[in-house]
């Protein structure tokens, strides 16, 4: 998220096509009856980094990055070579230090030893050295290509609906299409309007948003792209956002359409 | 070790296989200079047209004598991810990472000379000033790199003459972003990273005052003392740093400070509202008071064209101080004597 999106790492070197990625996963197919359950892997490692992240007190958004860490990394590697867990907890512990909320390297040890042995996953096997885990984040910041800034849909959806900025006013302009730019050329929109959401539909897309990070997707789609198809989504959703949409009589086939900018 | 106590062995070997070394594409050739961070080499590159590169190796990590992982540092990091991301003729521009025997080597573009040594060179051997139109061309060219940070929301931070580098055409290029940071969203207050920053010289006065929140103007700040070091010759604001005390807090700096009223005077409350919210406002308060003497100050340097750039580059409140793309406009740039390549 240094400059703009399309002048990024992530969309210079991160973005791939469903085929690349279905490549990525040959070896591993070998050992699975059902291709799915590759699928079924990728949740199970997602969900696994988000319970590992929030015992470490991170961010959603750094949360968000330690996935697509993982996500990088297993374009690389297989699910068979290699131990999934000490990847998730390099991937926190890079993660966390790259959004700028270090977490230290012990804490990220024990916490990650404690959920990964109980019942539910019963891996007793993690290292309690610190340096084996800062020798698995070497070779994973190896593997990244140093690649350690990733965009995330949250900003665009806060930015559309106009919730960010506030606190910290004169030092946020310019981002992924253009968000609020003060200074220099404008490349989407007016700046002027803003998508009105109920609070409760906007945590709804921020939910989808979180769920899109157990497929693939933040590996195929620009994360714009992903914000408005969460916004979408919450449109059909979201019951009393949908019934408002409903009884305003002109757009009511196309929700989409009838996303609703006021000039704020 | 059995496999299924080190499930990542067959990786890493892997790996280490397939990664090339530092000297199997670089040629050392000398050393460059160290600091706390590690050490930083020429090297020639031994593809292509054997260019010449700086490498900086970060520093491994010790256990007694045996070099151990103990975690990246945060500002290995930062410098590599930032660096990643940009791309700029005045910013100095990362090659590539090498990761290899437990450091970290980051491989630039090599440039000859840093704003350190031109200074040196012209007050030690040259005994002259630095003429005006290159003195010109240099801030323009060093504006026009920290725009391009800046734009990219990366506060730099640590801006002095020896980060500054110069090549051979001329060609001015920001380095060390080992302090930089992006200051878009941050997830939590930037003093919160670092409680220093900025080398104390160079440090803006909301700095010196113990402000929480700060944001870009640190670099202009900084960039007023190098332009006026290049124009006399000397640091404009030398003071003796307080050191850390042995809690670790920071104090009052405030020898720095006095240099700084002794040529800008004592900042009034009408030209900077937020000064009396500043932690340090009261000790600050008791420093003897003084009046302006910037003019005086520049006509003594013989620097009287440049004295609109540097008051409005030294603007107290951080708001009103000039901003890297407004001083790039300044007609400080279109007047005679106009800037001039090296």
């Amino acid at each position: 998220m240094a400059t703009d999106y399309w002048a990024s790492s992530h969309y210079k070197r991160w973005i791939f096509d469903r085929a690349t990625i279905k490549q990525a996963r040959a070896l591993d197919l070998q050992y699975v009856e059902d291709p799915e359950y590759i699928d079924f892997l990728g949740i199970f490692f997602a969900n696994l980094i988000s319970k590992l992240g929030k015992k470490l007190s991170m961010r959603q958004r750094a949360i968000a990055t330690a996935t697509v860490f993982f996500r990088r990394f297993y374009m690389k590697n297989a699910y068979c070579e290699t131990d999934p867990f000490i990847v998730i907890a390099a991937c926190c512990y890079v993660a966390a230090k790259a959004e700028e909320f270090p977490v230290h390297i012990k804490n990220v040890v024990t916490e990650a030893r404690l959920l990964f042995a109980n019942d539910e996953y019963g891996i007793k096997s993690f290292p309690s050295d610190n340096s084996k885990l800062a020798e698995m984040e070497f070779y994973l910041v190896d593997d990244l290509e140093c690649d350690l800034i990733a965009f995330h849909p949250y900003r665009t959806l806060m930015t559309l609906c106009g919730r960010e900025g506030s606190s910290v006013s004169h030092d946020t302009e310019a981002g992924e299409l253009g968000a609020g730019v003060q200074d220099g050329p404008r490349y989407w929109g007016t700046g002027e309007g803003k998508l009105e959401l109920q609070e409760s539909a906007l945590q709804m897309a921020w939910f989808i948003i979180n769920d899109t990070y157990r497929s693939d997707l933040c590996l195929i789609y620009p994360p714009h792209l992903i914000a408005i198809a969460a916004i979408y989504l919450t449109l059909v959703f979201h019951e009393s956002t949908h019934e408002s949409l409903k009884s305003a009589q002109s757009w009511q086939y196309t929700p989409f359409l009838a996303l609703k900018f006021k000039p704020s | 070790m059995p496999l299924s106590q080190d499930p990542m062995r067959y990786y890493r070997s892997k790996r280490d296989q397939q990664r090339p070394r530092v000297t199997d594409k670089y040629t050392i050739l000398g050393f460059i200079s160290s600091g706390t961070y590690g050490r930083v080499y020429k090297a020639r590159s031994k593809e292509g047209d054997g260019r010449i590169h700086a490498i900086k190796k970060f520093k491994p990590d010790k256990e007694g004598d045996v070099i151990t992982y103990t975690g990246i540092s945060q500002s290995a990091i930062r410098e590599i991810a930032l660096n990643r991301e940009i791309s700029h003729e005045n910013v100095v521009e990362l090659k590539e990472v090498i990761l290899e025997d437990k450091s970290i080597y980051m491989v630039f573009e090599y440039a000859e000379h840093d704003f350190l040594q031109v200074i040196h060179h012209h007050s030690q051997t040259l005994r002259s000033s630095i003429s005006a139109p290159v003195l010109k061309s240099l801030s323009y060219q060093l504006l026009n790199g920290l725009l391009y940070l800046h734009d990219a929301h990366i506060i730099h931070r640590d801006l002095k003459p020896a980060n500054i580098l110069i090549t051979s055409n001329g060609i001015v290029k920001i380095g060390d972003l080992g302090l930089a940071r992006l200051t878009y969203q941050p997830l939590q207050p930037l003093f919160a990273g670092d409680k220093v920053v900025v080398t104390i010289w160079y440090r803006a006065p909301e700095l010196l005052l113990g402000a929480k929140h700060y944001n870009k103007s640190v670099d202009m700040w900084a960039i007023g003392c190098v332009v006026a070091e290049l124009a006399s010759l000397r640091p404009i604001f030398k003071g003796e740093e307080a050191k850390l005390d042995s809690k670790k807090n920071v104090p009052f700096q405030k020898d720095q400070f006095l240099k700084i009223i002794d040529i800008l005077g004592t900042p009034e409350e009408r030209e900077w509202p937020g000064v009396k919210d500043m932690p340090e406002y009261l000790n600050m308060k008791r420093l003897d008071r003084n009046d302006n003497k910037l003019y005086s100050w520049c006509s003594k340097t013989n620097f009287a064209h440049g004295h609109e750039f540097l008051k409005q580059t030294f603007a107290y409140d951080p708001d009103k101080r000039l901003t890297a793309r407004d001083a790039l406009r300044h007609k400080w740039f279109q007047e005679d004597p106009k800037p001039t390549t090296k």
